[in-house]
């Protein structure tokens, strides 16, 4: 019987069509939903190895990794009705791949209508801040808003969105040179500023210096003069308690000591004749 | 359907099941040539398809590896064998290289739609930044994020790096916060890399460079130029200073060094007088009538002999006038004149 040659052909052709049909492979990236002639049986949220109906069922596969939802740049009014550019961009993933089957279908379909969904929040959420809190305190609360807006929304889309962040928030081009100019002016103040600080610091300091000077100066004179009249003073007292002794005999002392330095060469005095000094002159014996 | 076994185990056990299959239909050993043919091809075709499970991993990657699409093991570097396709899939990372990604510049061309940026006080400051990250764990990096090590890690970056300098001044990114912008945007990249599962540890967030914007980057050279104009007018203030205090200081001492000389001096003196007048003094008591006289006898020796003298005689009336002529006279030893004078009155000269 030579029929098993073909039959075994057959089986092998069988086989190539009909496991791929059986067997589906869901991968650790994917998600997967089996549907029968379009109507939606169940999902595969899980990786592994699944059974179908071949040929009645098929299997579409999603994206089960995180997203992302990269918005272009756009021109925003803030609540103060300046303009900004921001950039935003979304992270989410498919967590329902049923819904996600029935509302969106394909991840191309599912990006463009979350960029519009984060689109018109962020522009509903910036048009309620100032500029300057956009770009610097209220950043990340601004993203938060936006993501908590969008969440529900998206979510019917079978998508959960986990993050909102605004990558770039920029001045349009046209006030960029504007902010030039401002930036130079404010720098030119620095500049000015720091100028006006050296000169006063300088001034401050040599006056301060002078002063010191003079202090030390006039310190030193007056403790100085206290020291002079101190040793004046000692003096005296070395001197009066001396003199107290005999205060006759100093004077004849003194007195004497001062005869020998004002009379000089050219001094001429006149003397009595009866003086002491010239008791002897008359006669040999004292005379009282 | 897949079965746990060995594969060649399990082949034997397929082809010996085959051939008694056809056994049973009376065809073993003699039958058909054909059918043994298909069967050494489909053997042959399956062993090579096996032999396909064989791959190596170079020494600074892991393989992660999954049957039917499960996330089964890693494999690090070595020869290994892993189920070919369609039933097993492998893929190689290389997990020890450490990657740089550069956000305001690629390699040395500035790219400034990524490196201006908005500072807290809204000014504009040109930012450039190296990222450098590794792959820490395989699984996440494979299978939870798409393009972690691409887009995804690129515009996170990018976001944090901006809210990070839009938290400060434009003074405080160009010069001190530094070292903080990196510390926080390191944290914040990190934060966001975890949130998206991406398996990727930041290594290092670095500032390349960070400066104004070249339109107005003179201006900003002009304010360090204040600076330094500052700092040196400061400094001359500070050496006016250490020269004049010091000449201050020295002339103070000098002032009261001589008050001080002074002092000493005075009181010296006046000490060796008072004790010169006490010695006299003591020697003078023990004799005071015969000293007295010898002192003053003494001291008119001294002074006497040099000088002018007239005596006068105290008994004879009108000394005066004579005096007053003698005054007039040239000749110093006239006759002795009559005078009331007494003691060394010095009169007109």
């Amino acid at each position: 019987m030579r029929i098993f040659a073909p039959l075994l052909i057959i089986a092998l052709v069988f086989a190539a069509i009909v496991l791929p049909q059986v067997f589906v492979v869901v991968d650790e990236t994917e998600l997967a939903i089996i549907t029968r002639f379009g109507d939606p049986q169940r999902s595969i949220r899980s990786p592994g190895l699944y059974v179908k109906t071949p040929f009645i069922d098929s299997a579409t596969k999603f994206e089960k990794r995180l997203l992302l939802f990269d918005a272009p740049a756009e021109s925003l009014l803030t609540s103060d009705k300046k303009r900004l550019i921001i950039d935003v961009y979304a992270r989410g993933r498919i967590t329902d791949p049923l819904l996600f089957f029935q509302r969106v279908r394909s991840v191309l379909e599912a990006r463009s209508r979350v960029i519009d969904i984060v689109a018109s929040e962020l522009r509903r959420e910036i048009a309620e801040d100032l500029q300057s809190d956009i770009i610097s305190g209220k950043r990340e609360e601004i993203e938060n808003q936006v993501r908590d807006g969008v969440r529900p929304i998206v979510a019917e889309l079978g998508i959960d969105i986990i993050d909102v962040r605004i990558k770039r928030a920029d001045f349009p081009q046209a006030i960029a040179s504007s902010v030039y100019e401002r930036m130079k002016a404010e720098r030119q103040r620095i500049a000015d500023r720091e100028r006006a600080e050296g000169a006063e610091a300088d001034l401050q300091k040599r006056a301060e210096v002078d002063r010191e000077s003079i202090e030390i100066r006039s310190e030193a004179q007056k403790n100085s003069d206290i020291i002079r009249g101190e040793a004046e003073a000692s003096a005296i007292s070395i001197f009066a308690e001396s003199l107290e002794q005999d205060p006759e005999f100093y004077r004849f002392q003194r007195t004497l000591e001062a005869y020998r330095i004002f009379m000089t060469d050219n001094t001429t005095i006149v003397l009595p004749a009866d003086s002491d000094l010239f008791e002897f002159l008359k006669s040999p014996s004292a005379s009282n | 359907m897949y079965r746990q076994d060995d594969p060649e185990v399990n082949l034997e056990q397929i082809l010996e099941r085959i051939s008694n299959f056809f056994k049973r239909f009376g065809l073993g050993g003699g039958g058909s040539g054909i059918v043994y043919g298909l069967l050494v091809v489909i053997v042959v075709g399956v062993i090579v398809w096996l032999g396909t499970g064989f791959y190596t991993v170079a020494p600074a990657e892991v393989a992660a590896l999954r049957r039917f699409g499960i996330f089964e093991d890693t494999a690090p570097s070595g020869l290994h064998w892993w189920w070919p396709n369609p039933i097993g899939n492998r893929s190689v990372v290389d997990v020890q290289q450490r990657r740089r990604l550069e956000i305001g510049i690629r390699g040395a061309t500035p790219f400034l739609e990524e490196s201006q940026m908005i500072t807290g006080d809204e000014n504009i400051v040109d930012v450039q930044l190296l990222v450098q990250y590794e792959i820490k764990d395989i699984e996440k990096f494979l299978f939870r994020s798409v393009d972690p090590a691409g887009q995804t890690i690129k515009d996170a970056s990018e976001s944090a790096l901006r809210q990070v300098v839009g938290a400060r001044g434009i003074d405080d990114v160009l010069t001190i916060e530094k070292e903080a912008v990196q510390v926080d945007t390191k944290e914040l990249l990190q934060q966001l890399m975890d949130t998206y599962e991406t398996g990727i540890r930041i290594a290092e967030v670095k500032l390349l460079n960070v400066n104004p914007p070249a339109e107005v980057q003179d201006a900003f050279d002009d304010v360090v130029r204040a600076r330094e104009d500052k700092e040196r007018i400061i400094n001359l203030a500070d050496a006016y200073e250490e020269d004049i205090l010091p000449r201050a200081r020295g002339d103070a001492q000098r002032i009261l060094q001589e008050a001080e000389g002074f002092r000493a001096q005075r009181v010296n003196d006046a000490t060796g007088q008072a004790g010169r007048f006490t010695s006299i003094l003591e020697e003078y008591r023990k004799s005071p009538e015969v000293t007295r006289q010898r002192l003053y006898l003494e001291a008119m020796e001294d002074v006497l002999p040099g000088i002018t003298k007239y005596i006068v005689d105290s008994a004879n009336g009108g000394g005066l006038l004579q005096l007053l002529n003698l005054n007039n006279g040239q000749t110093p030893l006239g006759p002795a004149a009559p005078s009331v004078q007494s003691g060394p009155a010095a009169p007109n000269q």
